[in-house]
């Protein structure tokens, strides 16, 4: 499956990914390998695991975690009209930080996401605030100066398949490796290359491609089996052989080479995998008819079985669809909302069944967040978004970043500067800053995660009174 | 593995008959001899013209600047198209100004001088016949427009169409790729899926509650066109466009979904051999698709509440369904500013913008209605569903749209608007490479070369007399290139597409000639499964990104490390593989299997006694041979591999199927056994599944 996987190692991958960048990059990267030979921070025999929920369609985050104080509720109220939801209805699922927010600011999550909110105030999660894909801090007039030669802006931005390409692999559509694959890679040489590194649980899943670590996909039932390949076709054991080979053999023709290694790996792959999760009974109950739940399930049993596996770094993904409220804002983003929180509840609690509450972070990423401006009964693409980050070892009860001011306006009062019109937000943290706060609890030194997220290195300092810190604190 | 490429019997195609009988001929022997060509023929300018013997009527697609075959090529041709005449395989001869050959069986001559084909003997009375000078013939014998061996004619089919049977074969055989071609696009498009829906009575008002969403029944009566209807190539463009111009019955619909859908594909069917700006149009205010990207519904902006035009269609009509995000040379590869910057078509602006043409519009409601069993409130009657949006003017946005550079006054009338929007779209110079690439990966190769793109572009761009996005025109151009009909695509590493899962079933099912004895056509009714052909469930894509981006490019491959894209590996995964397996082995033997093929409705619960194969392959043909496993399967890799399965392949294949013999004499059910286990064998070679 992996032809001299046990040769490789940080340092190829290193020297690889550097040749890459400076290959795609103007900024040579000055890179000590020598130095960097030292990192050890794989080597440790614990286990930990990235769990990416991704919502497609893009989150309507101003419905998701929602301004709940006075003041502000009313600015969101007049700004949403007949899709705002009701301040009475908050008090449940109001958060309540360690540290309150300055200035009387307080939120709530969606009435429906009360297991989540309780995750958040029993210290279980934290909140970021606005976070979106960019290459370089950027206020909103640098933004509006088109002049992108000094102030690049994420390609393709307000294009869902592009945009939810870029979140996982800082590449509009095309794109082939993604930061949690890449982060995959580091781990592979410590994982004994192991193939159950990098798990997609829902299809194609470019974030957990990498260079070097596959990415191995798994269906919510676990590995599936060829039943003709253990008897033959239609009781004809003789052709068994013949047909696993033709299923499975290398070919010169790439798409057919292609096709046939996938195949391999899923023969390969099922007995094993099959084999770890026959031992694997959760207490926990996952909800039914919950899409996510049940892909959170499969990641939880395989967790469960990770000694079996041989695996002690995992990147995985999970994703749930449906988030594109054109329209139907009210009638079905609550449902949705509902089902992210019960299922992400579940998966954490299962995560503590099993002992390894702090060995396991989850974490919620979309195509974008939407426009603060209502359409009539929905709201359109936007650009950053709040998300949550879920786990033992997550600085929970805390938000982390800059709060958005609820604003449509198009003036040069302050609360204006952090939209680029109809309240679609501009980031004011990076999904680079993001997934090195992630990296680096996972095991990536900083100077892996420069080449894993290779427009860190313009972040870690402050502008137009942001900071952008290349850590953002929230992961113990 | 070789191939029977001459094929008599197939080749006597009804034209030639009509031809001998017009003629008044008899084929019988005559005299002659090899040696010399007839005194009374040897000056050619005797010769009477007989343009109509060996040609059909000129072909619409004819280049002037096809390449001449030579005397070999010509003659070889003949003899495949016309035995009747010429009936054995002869060597040429030369005689004076003629080269030509002899045919003992009939008596015939055929020889060319100069740049003319003449004919003597029987077939002409014995009369000097000139029937057409060489570059008459030229778009006949070159192989781009008509096979030479019935492989190249599956390729062909296998590309135009769903699946590739004896009698589509002998048709392109006789007729020429472009024959053919034109003999399907002047096919009319047959029975409406409407119209078939609402026959099995799915307008009832009763507790199968078809009213509302979440039901199936479209799909029923598409497998039912896709499976039978004479019109392949429709059929398979009219697909096609549901990938390109994608609705999806998984997300919001009117009521009577599976009639509105209905609408949307009778709609597509009657539109792919139109105009594209047309189909545009229709696409765009359809109900189907107003409901799914929420031009149903869009209103003018209204300052007092801060509501703004819904964007979702004016952006996904530039991004998907016409010029994309990029400018394109006309070859499809992007444009790039001085920095090397790929430049974007248009931006955040130009969607607002433009997102205000798309406002007063509403499912068309009014009429008769209906009170649903369950819930109440009301319904429109169905037959609503075969009406486009209307538009209420009242609704829709006074103010000015600027996009891609065009300005449409404040004020301009909603009809009036959309008219110069739709057009600004359809003349953008980005629309024939946008559309053109990807209806080659649809049908023929994954990453054509950009050389391929620009023809197809040029086609899209003016059809050769003048007129802009005429589809016929798209259409042949993307099926009679020489990437697509040249033998190179055959023997390069890259070339071809990965057949989409849902289309290896249905090919299988109209090679066997599958069809629903109870004529309910419940394909993926043992139970709802929204995973049927694991990942491609037509018609209920998760998204109007369809089930694979025609940009997706397969991490950690060959195809990677160069960028090229292969759309459908954007649904090959370890899960995916192994349930395609499965579900060959559920279904090749005896088979679809439905759940109360007797009734129309969506009832699991309730047994029925007619439960059963109700969708079983016609194997009768395979079963006549299966006893010789060779011959099985170089039938087999003809029909749906269109040959393309090697001969180490096949050997390996036969090999494993002698491991349990047959004969003649063996039961039924022993021979229908292996059949479904050769078809197994072939259908899980990679060589079958990446179609080149």
């Amino acid at each position: 499956m992996h032809p001299n996987s046990t040769h490789w190692t940080r340092r190829t991958f290193l020297r690889r990914a550097s040749s890459l960048a400076l290959a795609g990059s103007a900024a040579p990267l000055a890179l000590n390998l020598a130095a960097l030979g030292e990192a050890a921070a794989f080597n440790a025999d614990d286990y930990k695991a990235l769990v990416c929920v991704f919502l497609f369609g893009g989150n309507d985050h101003a419905n998701t975690v929602v301004h709940a104080d006075a003041e502000r509720h009313e600015r969101y109220r007049r700004i949403r009209g007949t899709l705002a939801l009701a301040r009475d209805a908050l008090g449940p699922t109001l958060l309540r930080p360690a540290q309150p927010l300055s200035d009387g600011m307080q939120y709530a999550l969606h009435p429906r996401m009360g297991a989540l909110a309780a995750l958040f105030n029993s210290g279980q999660a934290a909140i970021l605030f606005n976070v979106g894909p960019l290459i370089v801090p950027l206020t909103k007039a640098q933004y509006l100066s088109g002049d992108v030669a000094r102030y690049p802006v994420p390609p393709k931005l307000f294009s869902h398949n592009d945009q939810a390409s870029v979140w996982q692999a800082n590449n509009p559509e095309g794109a082939t490796r993604g930061w949690g694959g890449l982060m995959g890679d580091l781990a592979l040489a410590d994982n004994g290359g192991s193939l159950f590194t990098c798990i997609s649980a829902t299809g194609s899943g470019l974030f957990v491609s990498g260079d070097r670590a596959m990415n191995y996909q798994v269906s919510k039932n676990g590995a599936v089996r060829v039943f003709a390949l253990d008897h033959g076709p239609w009781g004809g054991s003789s052709m068994k052989a013949t047909l696993r080979e033709l299923m499975t053999e290398p070919r010169t023709h790439e798409l057919e080479h292609a096709y046939n290694r996938v195949t391999a790996r899923s023969l390969g792959a099922e007995g094993q995998v099959s084999g770890a999760l026959a031992g694997v009974q959760l207490r926990t109950t996952f909800p039914e008819g919950n899409r996510l739940a049940a892909e959170l399930r499969i990641v939880a049993r395989l967790i469960a079985a990770r000694q079996a596996l041989g695996v002690r770094r995992q990147v995985f993904l999970c994703s749930l669809g449906g988030f594109d409220h054109h329209d139907h804002l009210m009638t079905y983003h609550p449902g949705l909302v509902q089902q992210v929180s019960e299922a992400l509840a579940a998966f954490h609690q299962t995560t503590v069944e099993l002992g390894v509450a702090d060995k396991v972070t989850a974490f919620t990423a979309s195509d974008f967040g939407r426009a603060l401006s209502s359409n009539g009964n929905g709201t359109d693409h936007g650009w950053g978004s709040h998300h949550f980050v879920i786990g033992g070892a997550v600085r929970g009860r805390a938000f982390y970043g800059v709060p958005p001011a609820p604003s449509i306006g198009e003036t040069t009062a302050p609360d204006d500067q952090w939209h680029v019109g109809h309240g679609r937000l501009l980031p004011t943290t990076s999904v680079d800053q993001m997934a090195a706060t992630l990296g680096r609890w996972f095991g990536a030194t900083d100077n892996e995660l420069d080449l894993v997220l290779p427009n860190l290195r313009y972040f870690g300092g402050s502008q137009a009174g942001i900071d952008y810190p290349r850590n953002l604190g929230f992961m113990a | 593995m070789s191939f029977d490429d001459s094929d008599s019997s197939l080749a006597a195609a009804p034209g030639v008959a009509a031809l001998i009988a017009t003629a008044g001929l008899v084929a019988a022997c005559g005299g002659g001899d090899s040696e010399t060509w007839p005194e009374h023929g040897r000056d050619p300018n005797n010769a009477r013209e007989a343009p109509e013997l060996l040609r059909r009527h000129g072909l619409a697609f004819s280049s002037a600047s096809q390449r001449l075959p030579d005397a070999q090529a010509l003659f070889d041709w003949a003899e495949r198209n016309y035995p009747e005449f010429f009936p054995s395989h002869e060597v040429n001869r030369r005689f004076e100004a003629y080269t030509y050959r002899w045919y003992p069986g009939t008596g015939n001559y055929v020889g060319i001088a100069g740049h003319d084909v003449y004919v003597l003997g029987p077939l002409s009375n014995d009369e000097l016949l000139r029937v057409g000078s060489l570059a008459d013939f030229a778009p006949l014998v070159h192989p781009r427009f008509a096979p030479a061996t019935r492989a190249q004619a599956a390729r062909f089919l296998l590309q135009a169409q769903i699946a590739a049977t004896d009698e589509d074969i002998a048709a392109v055989m006789a007729q020429g790729y472009e024959g053919w071609l034109q003999a399907q696009f002047a096919l009319p498009p047959g029975e409406l899926a409407w119209d078939w829906l609402e026959q099995r009575g799915y307008g009832a008002v009763d507790r199968n509650e078809y009213y509302d969403g979440g039901h199936p029944f479209f799909d029923l009566a598409a497998y039912k066109q896709l499976l039978s209807a004479p019109d392949g190539l429709r059929k398979r463009i009219q697909l096609a466009l549901t990938e390109y111009f994608v609705v999806s019955l998984a997300s919001t619909q009117p009521p009577w979904p599976h009639f509105a859908y209905a609408t949307y594909w009778d709609g597509l069917g009657q539109q792919a051999f139109g105009n594209f700006r047309e189909l545009l149009e229709f696409v765009t205010l359809s109900a189907s698709m107003g409901a799914f990207l929420n031009t149903a519904g869009n209103e003018k902006e209204d300052p007092a509440t801060g509501r703004v035009p819904d964007e979702n269609y004016a952006r996904e009509v530039m991004q998907l369904f016409t010029i994309g995000l990029y400018e394109l040379y006309p070859d499809g590869t992007p444009r790039r500013d001085a920095q090397g910057r790929a430049i974007e078509t248009y931006g955040t602006e130009d969607v607002t913008e433009l997102a205000r043409v798309f406002t007063g519009y509403q499912i068309d409601d009014s009429g008769p209605r209906i009170t649903p069993l369950v819930g109440g409130g009301w319904r429109p009657a169905h037959p609503y569903s075969r009406r486009p949006m209307r538009f209420v003017s009242t609704l829709h946005s006074p103010q000015h749209a600027r996009f891609l550079g065009t300005t449409i006054p404040a004020g301009t009338p909603g009809p009036q608007a959309l008219k110069i929007a739709l057009d600004t779209l359809f003349k953008h110079p980005n629309v024939g490479p946008f559309f053109g690439r990807q209806l080659i990966q649809r049908l023929v190769t994954s990453d054509p070369s950009p050389a391929y793109v620009g023809r197809v572009a040029a086609a899209f761009d003016d059809n050769g007399a003048g007129v802009r996005g005429d589809l016929q025109a798209v259409i042949a151009a993307v099926l009679l290139d020489e990437e697509a009909r040249g033998e190179a695509g055959l023997h390069s590493p890259a070339f071809g597409r990965l057949r989409e899962p849902a289309l290896r079933f249905l090919q299988w099912g109209r090679t066997f000639r599958v069809v629903s004895k109870a004529g309910s056509w419940k394909w993926g009714f043992p139970y709802d499964n929204p995973d049927l052909f694991h990942g491609q469930r037509l018609f209920w894509s998760p998204s109007v990104f369809n089930f694979f981006r025609p940009g997706y490019v397969p991490p950690g491959t060959a195809l990677a490390a160069r960028g090229a894209t292969a759309p459908e590996f954007q649904i090959v995964n370890e899960s995916t593989v192994a349930q395609y397996v499965n579900l060959l082995e559920q279904t090749l033997l005896d088979g679809v299997w439905v759940h109360a093929p007797d009734r129309p409705d969506y009832d699991f619960e309730t047994p029925s006694p007619a439960s059963g194969f109700d969708m079983p392959p016609d194997y009768s043909r395979e079963i006549a041979i299966a006893h010789d496993a060779r011959a099985l399967v170089d039938r087999l890799n003809l029909l749906m591999a269109a040959g393309q399965l090697s001969a180490p392949t096949c050997a390996r294949i036969v090999a494993a199927l002698e491991t349990v013999p047959v004969d003649h004499g063996s039961p039924a059910r022993d021979l229908q056994l292996r059949v479904a286990r050769a078809l197994m064998l072939v259908m899980v070679c990679p060589e079958y599944l990446v179609q080149k």
